[in-house]
């Protein structure tokens, strides 16, 4: 073998792999960067510590500014509502200050994208890196949360220095999946079939998007228009940034802006150790269940152990279910995102958005499970797994902190899953959309320790975002909205009640090309878990209605009256005012067309209710009475209220009585522990359920 | 100083004697050392006597029976509803709170 041929293969087996694909050792990142000499140097030639709150408020101040230029300029539906961030990262890639607004937990989980262009294209004589170069991501194997989410990344630069990363994320409502429009693969069993898969990569330079490149992501979805303006928005919001902060080096210096970035990142790590040392060592637990793999029912299970010691905490996720062929997967570096959100966005609000939240916890996520999966799953709704463990941990999480001084206040879970339109087609005015609906921004909050949890508040993932108009969905898509109703008993009962949501009804109108999917859970198992007490939140199912006659139909009986329209699914299901078809069952539906005229109607879930629902003060429990926030059954069941129906009154010494009546009750017909488990424990789950993993929790007491 | 801590909305522990307590009632749960809720009283709740079914058939705004119990936990002392536990039926209750007693004894 020549020389020449021996460097050739050489190189070919050590330097050239046959594909640059996603780095574990860049994904399993989760602890901050050591500091470089650079920071050293940055934080040495800050003499007053003020300086550094000034530079993070400034900083604050420009990514706020950005994100709602962004808002503006997307075209994005779920962007206009909030589901996007703004934020800078270390030049190592340390995601160090976000935007307290939008989806914030991206600041837990887009990392190993800015890192894996530093280790694999910084230096690749092909790629590169230079000032006004704009690289560009969705693949979540590669970090960030589901391929949906896209991150425009621009380095910033200083006088030739490249001094940070400036980033911009944005769900994106639709991603070329093979069979599902709108972003969200329900059908999806392989990676294959979710659409464009971006890793991070050059999509332009010198500030200026390579057309041939974006025209090849263009070629691949459903509806480019939103690609072509969304990749030029995020472009803009990032260059807003580096314009600003270029600003500000020039104004202080870039030694002040990288030791802001670097003691954002340590302090908020600290901090939040500092504050997990007040909880009282000990093990806690929690465990929730999704009731649908989305193309099937069946039961999946989340288990959630926190092992607390001194400062650390560890959490453990053993005995979840393993990793499946449909699109619900979720890789570990998107679960230790969710802890981190729960931690920002619940716990501790007051401290900035950055990586410093995963950084100062400790993980052990059992591999190959429902929450670790590899890079060959799908995952384009790895949320809805999200969610499910969101109520496991926030059990877990608010009985850990319970007795701990500080700003954080227990609470009972949010309403954690996405009931909402996703679509795809020729709208009214004949052009091509795929995207999903912002209902479910109109999640139900957890009640509080001390109130009740607030309605239609906002989803669990960016609880400062906005679910817009129904006026707004009418005049973009061929819908005709019907109501947006807060039902009755869509919240958990509790001595605090959970917040409530919204019921919507959307026909499809003016459009003979359109389809519509719902991607969601909580069918049979209610997603929403109560808190001490508490009760969870009800059931969500979809009711979908199609009127013989078509829109005709319909066109005619709204005209006449719309004589029996109760704007409420059940007692439309009930009384069938319009004669057609009506179908009653899981949230979960691919995206097909439908017939013009057809009714969708579902509900937003509402948030956990806190503490024994009969320690609710009567007088606020007749409120909900009067306001239908509960149904009668509800108010005599669960709340043992009585009340003069006529004046709708509470009786509050009846009232009373009947609660004592109810306490002696169940005393008297609840049984011990161990009689209980006789009589109630399984081996094996039901056959029925279709549980996947393992049913057994050694640990556990029963 | 007191012996006593709140560790949830309703279960206190002595730190003294290490024990669990009803918050409301003061009523003696059992040893801290093991789980509290072998000394509460457990009840298999009909999820739809909490959540009232809506539709005719099948799926409902109700959790399922079939799929979704509420496992209730009451004081014996007072009959204050401590916990309220979502589960498939026969699935095993969730040891929930393991106390370091000797660390929080330090406190």
């Amino acid at each position: 073998m020549s020389t020449d041929t021996e460097a050739f293969l050489n190189d070919l087996l050590d330097n050239r792999p046959v594909m640059y694909g996603p780095d574990p050792e860049l994904t399993g990142e989760f602890r901050l960067r050591p500091r470089t000499d650079r920071e050293d140097a940055a934080l040495a030639a800050v003499t007053d510590p003020t300086d550094l709150t000034v530079g993070l408020s400034r900083i604050e101040a420009v990514l706020e500014s950005s994100m709602q230029m962004l808002q503006q300029i997307s075209a994005s539906s779920a962007a206009k509502w909030g589901d996007l961030i703004i934020g800078i990262y270390t030049r190592e890639g340390d995601f160090a200050i976000a935007t307290s607004g939008g989806v914030n937990m991206f600041s837990a989980t887009t990392s190993p994208v800015p890192k894996f262009i530093n280790r694999y294209w910084a230096d690749e004589p092909t790629v590169g890196l230079a000032e006004g170069d704009v690289f560009y991501h969705n693949d979540a194997n590669y970090g960030g949360t589901h391929n949906p989410d896209h991150t425009l990344l621009l380095p910033l630069y200083w006088e030739g220095e490249h001094v940070a990363w400036i980033g911009a994320v944005v769900h994106e409502g639709e991603n070329g999946a093979s069979l599902d429009p709108g972003g969200f693969a329900v059908r999806a069993t392989t990676k294959y079939g979710e659409g464009v898969r971006i890793p991070p990569m050059k999509i332009g330079e010198s500030h200026t998007l390579r057309r041939d490149v974006v025209n090849m992501f263009q070629n691949q979805v459903r509806d480019p228009l939103l690609w072509l303006t969304d990749i030029r928005a995020k472009l803009a919001a990032a260059r807003s940034v580096e314009r600003r902060m270029h600003d500000f080096m020039a104004e202080r210096s870039p030694e002040l802006l990288v030791a802001t970035l670097r003691s954002v990142l340590e302090n908020t790590e600290t901090e939040v150790r500092r504050r997990i040392a007040a909880w009282p060592d000990g093990t806690y637990r929690g465990v929730h269940f999704g009731d649908t793999t989305l193309l099937e029912e069946r039961l999946f299970k989340l288990n959630v152990e926190l092992d607390k010691r001194g400062d650390t905490l560890t959490v453990r996720t053993a005995g979840s279910s393993p990793a499946i062929d449909r699109a619900l997967n979720t890789q570990a570096h998107f679960t230790r995102a969710m802890v981190a959100n729960l931690f920002m966005n619940f716990l501790y609000g007051d401290l900035p958005r950055t990586a410093g939240f995963i950084a100062a916890l400790d993980y052990d996520l059992e591999p190959g499970s429902i929450l670790t999966a590899d890079t060959e799953h799908p995952s384009s709704l790895s949320l809805t797994t999200m969610f499910c463990l969101n109520a496991a941990l926030h059990q877990a999480v608010t009985k850990a902190m319970f007795s701990a001084p500080g700003p954080a206040k227990p609470m009972a879970p949010w309403y954690a899953m996405i009931p909402t339109l996703q679509y795809g087609g020729l709208t009214q005015h004949m052009q091509v959309t795929a995207n999903v609906s912002t209902e479910m921004n109109a999640a139900g909050g957890g009640a509080r320790c001390d109130a009740d949890g607030e309605h239609a508040a906002g989803p669990v993932f960016a609880p400062v975002s906005d679910w817009g108009e129904m006026e707004t969905r009418e005049a973009e898509l061929p819908l005709l909205g019907l109501w947006r109703e807060i039902p009755a008993d869509n919240h958990g009962f509790g001595r605090y009640r959970g917040g409530a949501s919204v019921e919507w009804a959307y026909m499809l109108y003016g459009s003979q090309m359109f389809g519509f999917g719902i991607t969601s859970m909580g069918g049979r198992f209610p997603v929403t878990a109560g808190m001490f007490g508490g009760y969870g939140g009800s059931c969500t199912p979809l009711t979908r209605i199609r009127p013989d006659g078509g829109v005709d139909a319909v066109r005619t009986w709204l005209a006449g009256g719309a004589k029996g329209l109760t704007y409420d699914g059940p007692s439309m299901v009930a009384d069938q005012p319009l004669p057609g078809s009506y179908e009653v069952g899981n949230p979960v539906q691919p995206a097909d067309p439908i017939v013009e005229g057809d009714i969708w109607i579902q509900r937003m879930g509402g948030g956990g209710g806190y503490g024994d629902p009969l320690e609710r003060d009567p007088q606020e429990a007749m409120t909900d009475l009067r306001r239908g926030l509960i149904s009668p059954e509800v108010a005599r069941a669960v709340y043992r209220l009585v009340w003069d129906p006529q004046r709708m009154e509470v009786d509050a010494r009846a009232t009373e009585t009947a609660r004592a009546t109810e306490r002696a009750e169940r005393i008297t017909r609840g049984r011990g522990y161990d009689e209980f488990v006789a009589g109630w424990r399984a081996d094996t789950p039901p056959e029925h359920l279709g549980f996947l993993g393992s049913w057994e929790w050694p640990d556990a007491a029963g | 100083m007191s012996d006593r801590i709140r560790m949830t909305e309703y279960l206190v522990i002595d730190r003294t004697t290490r024990s669990w307590h009803c918050e409301r009632c003061d009523h003696r749960i059992g040893p801290a050392t093991q789980d509290y809720k072998r000394g509460l009283l457990l009840h298999d709740r009909d999820p739809r006597e909490i959540h009232p079914p809506r539709f005719p058939d099948g799926h409902d705004v109700a959790p399922d029976p079939t799929w979704c119990r509420i496992v209730e936990y009451y004081c014996p002392g007072c009959g204050t509803q401590v916990e309220a536990e979502y589960l498939p039926p026969g699935h095993p209750l969730v040891h929930d709170i393991e106390i370091d007693l000797d660390a929080l004894e330090a406190r």
